[in-house]
């Protein structure tokens, strides 16, 4: 049933998508009101302007996870700039603004947005921690890279996604486009650059300053959510976990 | 000056229960649905509810509280109680006319 409000408008989304999901999250639904929501999503479309009331403007900390997601962006889209280009690539200044971005990135996000993919989260840290232990204790550094690869790939992703969505940037099949859009070409090049070192194989000679330039799209993904979130606020450490909606007014909680 | 609900087309007949079901005070919208189906005997729907409720707060009729949890309360304004009291007098004189008719 909730699969119907996406047949509505955004502007109408934005307003009324949380708690109208609410009221359907405490009625079991019916075809009745299957065929409602669709006539009122068609009536929305119909008189757009009658469901557009004005945002009221969120408390400023609502702009710290936004300002929080935009300053990772920036240092993800720098770090692969700056390996890409210049003189020489400069892994150590690289290497540590992306430590940072990504540790921005986890905190721009409440846990109670990240709770429901805590699975997936864990999984993914846990294999990074694995492959990362493994190949320390046993020299076994091939297998374990590709495993931390593709555990590295699953988490940004998932970060990403959470911040997407929680910065009501598309969902969905829409978004699953974007990711792919995004990682699908950074997770095949460093797929590539692994099975290179690890077999020989080089089916396609990419240099690391090619590699780096995969980040990039990643980087301003992070950019464009970052302000998404700025402008429309988002909830904070500092709310009670009871009262998770941010301030302005609609936005999905 | 009040202006008439009837201009709300399918929306008119909803409108003045949830103006009704606010008239002694707040609601958010999974009370207010249940509020008038229990006075008008008849379900109402998600989609008719919420672009009742737009319609209303577009017009000053009511206005939406500080959401509690993810649940946002409604409730009347001044021009709204006016309004929905014009509506309900109107209706009284139309069923007493009505009433007369009947045993006259």
């Amino acid at each position: 049933m909730s699969m119907l409000i996406r047949l509505y408008p955004q502007a109408w989304r934005d307003r009324y998508e949380t708690e109208i999901l609410d009221l359907l999250a405490e009625r079991p639904g019916s075809v009745r009101d299957a065929v409602d929501l669709v006539r009122g999503a068609v009536d929305a479309h119909l008189h757009p302007n009658v469901s557009v009331v004005a945002p009221e403007p969120g408390p400023w900390t609502h702009r710290l996870p936004g300002l929080l997601a935009l300053a990772a962006g920036l240092m993800v889209t720098f770090a692969t700039l700056s390996i890409s280009a210049g003189a020489g690539p400069d892994w150590g200044v690289a290497g540590n603004l992306l430590g940072i971005a990504f540790l921005l990135m986890l905190v721009s996000l409440p846990g109670e947005y990240l709770a429901p993919y805590g699975r997936q989260m864990a999984l993914a840290f846990s294999c990074i921690v694995v492959g990362v232990v493994s190949a320390s204790a046993t020299n076994w550094w091939q297998p374990a890279i590709l495993m931390a690869i593709g555990a590295e790939v699953a988490a940004l992703s998932g970060l990403l996604a959470v911040a997407a969505i929680r910065a009501g940037v598309g969902s969905g099949w829409r978004w699953l486009l974007v990711q792919a859009g995004v990682l699908g070409p950074l997770a095949i090049v460093a797929g590539i650059t692994a099975l290179r070192e690890w077999t020989g194989i080089a089916l396609v000679d990419v240099a690391a300053r090619t590699t780096a330039l995969f980040g990039l799209p990643y980087g301003l993904a992070w950019l464009v959510v970052g302000l998404r979130m700025m402008v429309r606020g988002s909830a904070t450490f500092t709310d009670p976990p009871d009262h998770p909606a941010p301030a302005p007014e609609g936005q999905p909680a | 000056m009040t202006r008439p609900l009837g201009d709300l087309g399918r929306f008119a007949e909803p409108s003045l229960y949830i103006l009704v079901s606010l008239s002694n005070g707040p609601k958010h919208g999974y009370a207010i649905m249940t509020d008038v189906e229990e006075m008008s005997g008849s379900p109402l729907g998600p989609g008719t509810l919420y672009g009742a409720l737009a319609r209303l707060e577009k017009r000053g009729l009511i206005e939406a509280l500080e959401p509690e949890e993810r649940r946002r309360p409604y409730r009347l304004t001044a021009l709204g109680a006016t309004t929905v009291e014009a509506q309900l007098k109107s209706l009284q004189g139309f069923v007493q006319t009505g009433l007369a008719r009947l045993g006259g």
